[in-house]
């Protein structure tokens, strides 16, 4: 499958790219292994996203896979389909 | 000495003014602020009360700390919204909480109506409503500019036509002596305006001393120490320029900055109105009385300038109407500050309006950045001419006369404010479960320093955590802005704790989280009880639509999931309403 990551503000300073690109194969398309691989290769993001014992943490960033939020997915659930990944900056305050 | 905690019940159809106390069980219960508020709204205003009738009341109250530590300079005022028809309390700043407690209040209580337009003047040698037929039509820095020397309480033109979202404005005056305040959600000005009630000025005349507190003063001066040292190390770098314009470059950013009515999440010319584009035209600070923060700026380009401008407004009657300019966004807020209207409610009414325009429904000289077009438009509306008169009902209103439900955004009839939940799903929850309607502050979900994982469990509960703690920070008032600045919001709230215990309560963080609670139970009690269930706490239609340039999207059944969970950790019914056994836990119902 292939994977598109879309980067926003600070995380998109941080890595240096607004575009990310990978892919994945059969049963290594879970969500927790594939957020794995992002963290892996962009080692910039650990401060935002970290897998740990198959959970996925965020730090202050909102991640919406494919125009859905992540929460509403199993993290655990084989992906069938191409993923376009948006990884949203922190956002405090405001009134 | 008794404390000085009274309540002023002013009856403004027979003319008369009368003080009483606090009973002893409601303030254990209730404490103060947002507490008194929903606790006299439900004792006192019916069921499905008419918002305009003289049967709805008009509550305003301070909390305990006001005037005894520094930063607690909000007031809370409350009523049945003409918008929602809802429970409905707004929050305002300036000097009015602090010289309402210096004239030795915790409230006042505005019934029934005027036959002639007054205001309510409250000094030491005088407490009386006076004449005020000479202030009809003035606008809100008309009114601060006439009463000098007082703490003044106003509203505008659009509060005198009854435009449903008109607001209450403290202390606004074309050269402001402090930060001013606004209370703009929910329509409240309309409803004293409803009530001929044009302002309410008040000098405070007691120190410290003489409000009768049984207080540590010693344990308050330690304490004061520390609250400033957090106020200068969290509180002073996160409000950074000030009125919140650091949040919208983070908006923009995140992509959810509203834009041509929520249709897209930024726009090509946002850095204009970034901190950085405004601290090129920031002329000084201004601050609330007793608050060291200043977090209040005052801007000036190319002739325009404001005091008073926060992100809501530059994003709502800004962006979200594609006026990208920093002159023309202060114009357009200055104009809306004066008629005295709610500015996220009005940016969002003519981003409907403009959509309306484009799609062939509406006939009216308006387009998407058109600055002279939108100052006509909100001139329209807070005097009700042409089809003003149909927007002043509010987008909701507006939409049922239009027939076009599908384009307007708002929860309740409450418009949403400037954060795109398609974005930040927290807020989709936390929008729709707000008591007062389509609202951002009553649960902030995007808390950038918890590691979290995105659970809906977890998130559900973070919801329901912050509305408990936000509805007792309301009764003490704290300050929203402040709060938003701490670095461990806990650490913060259970200094306050402490605060209050100066005075002699006996609250630890956990029975202070109950209080909030047992407030935000009561205010769904007092919604249920105007016919608010399960099939209002629902998202506009366009949030479930994929947006136009992301494809983000809250689907129907995902927000279901949220809601169930929600209504299950509240212990309410599928319904949406608390069980009878959790009213009497909290002690709402004996």
């Amino acid at each position: 499958m292939k994977i598109i990551v879309k980067l926003y503000g600070v995380l998109r300073d941080l890595v240096g790219r607004e575009i990310l690109e990978l892919s994945c194969e059969y049963d290594e398309c879970v969500l927790y292994k594939i957020f794995e691989k992002i963290v892996q290769t962009y080692p910039e993001l650990k401060n935002y996203i970290n897998v740990v014992n198959k959970e996925i943490y965020v730090r202050g960033v909102s991640i919406i896979i494919n125009g859905r939020h992540i929460m509403f997915y199993d993290i655990n659930e084989i992906i069938k389909e191409d993923l376009l990944i948006d990884i949203l900056p922190p956002v405090s305050g405001g009134s | 000495m008794a404390e000085y905690k009274k309540i002023l019940r002013v009856d403004l159809s027979n003319n008369t003014l009368e003080e009483e106390d606090i009973p002893p069980n409601v303030e254990e219960r209730y404490l103060g602020g947002k507490g008194l508020v929903a606790y006299y709204m439900y004792e006192e205003v019916k069921p499905r009360t008419d918002p305009y009738s003289p049967e709805n009341k008009l509550f305003m109250f301070n909390g305990p700390l006001a005037f005894v530590y520094p930063t607690f300079t909000k007031i809370s005022i409350g009523a049945k919204s003409p918008l929602t028809g809802t429970f409905c309390d707004s929050y305002a700043a300036g000097s009015f909480a602090v010289e309402l407690r210096r004239a030795g209040y915790t409230g006042i209580i505005v019934e029934g109506k005027s036959d002639k337009m007054v205001c309510l003047k409250i000094t030491r040698d005088e407490k009386r409503l006076i004449e005020c037929e000479s202030l009809r039509g003035k606008t809100t820095y008309e009114v601060g500019d006439y009463f000098t020397g007082y703490s003044v309480l106003t509203i505008g033109p659009g509060g005198e036509n009854l435009v449903r979202f008109a607001g209450i404005f403290i202390d606004m005056r074309s050269r402001p002596l402090n930060r001013p305040g606004i209370a703009g959600r929910g329509g409240l000005g309309a409803v004293m305006g409803s009530k001929n009630l044009k302002a309410i000025i008040v000098r405070g005349w007691m120190g410290l001393g003489d409000l009768g507190l049984k207080i540590d003063l010693e344990k308050r001066s330690q304490l004061i120490n520390r609250y400033v040292e957090v106020l200068k190390k969290e509180v002073v770098p996160a409000i950074g320029l000030g009125s919140n314009l650091p949040v919208f470059k983070l908006s923009a950013e995140a992509r959810i900055l509203p834009v041509k009515n929520f249709r897209l999440g930024v726009h090509d010319k946002w850095e204009e109105l970034t901190e950085d584009g405004w601290r090129k035209i920031f002329v000084g600070r201004h601050t609330c009385p007793t608050c060291p923060v200043a977090c209040g700026v005052k801007l000036r380009e190319a002739r325009r300038e404001t005091a008073k401008i926060e992100y809501e407004t530059v994003a709502m009657t800004g962006s979200n109407v594609l006026v990208v300019d920093r002159p023309h966004v202060i114009e357009l807020d200055e104009v809306l500050n004066a008629l005295g209207l709610d500015t996220i409610s009005a940016g969002n009414v003519a981003a409907f309006a403009t959509e309306l325009v484009e799609r062939g429904i509406l006939d009216y000289p308006l387009k998407w950045g058109d600055v002279e077009g939108y100052k006509r438009f909100y001139h329209d509306i807070a005097y009700r001419r042409g089809v003003g008169d149909i927007f002043a009902e509010g987008v909701a209103r507006a939409a049922d006369h239009f027939n076009a439900h599908e384009y307007a955004v708002h929860i309740k009839g409450l418009e949403i404010p400037a954060y795109d939940p398609r974005g930040v799903v927290g807020m989709a929850l936390a929008y729709a479960t707000a008591d007062r309607g389509g609202d951002h502050l009553r649960a902030w979900t995007v808390v950038t320093e918890i590691s979290m994982r995105p659970s809906l469990e977890d998130l559900v509960k973070l919801v329901i955590h912050l509305q408990n703690r936000n509805a007792a920070l309301w009764t003490l008032v704290a300050c929203d802005n402040i709060v938003g600045g701490f670095a461990d919001p806990e650490a913060g709230t259970k200094l306050y704790v402490e605060m209050l215990n100066t005075l002699g309560y006996d609250y630890d963080y956990e029975r202070f989280i109950r209080l909030g609670d047992r407030i935000y139970n009561l205010t769904r009690l007092i919604n249920n009880m105007d016919g608010i269930y399960r099939d209002r706490d629902i998202l506009p239609p366009r949030f479930h639509e994929k947006r136009e340039d992301t494809g983000w999207r809250i689907a129907p059944e995902d927000f279901k999931r949220m809601l169930d969970l929600y209504y299950r950790y509240r212990g309410w019914d599928e319904k949406g309403a608390p069980t009878e056994r959790l009213l009497k836990d909290l002690g709402i119902l004996s």
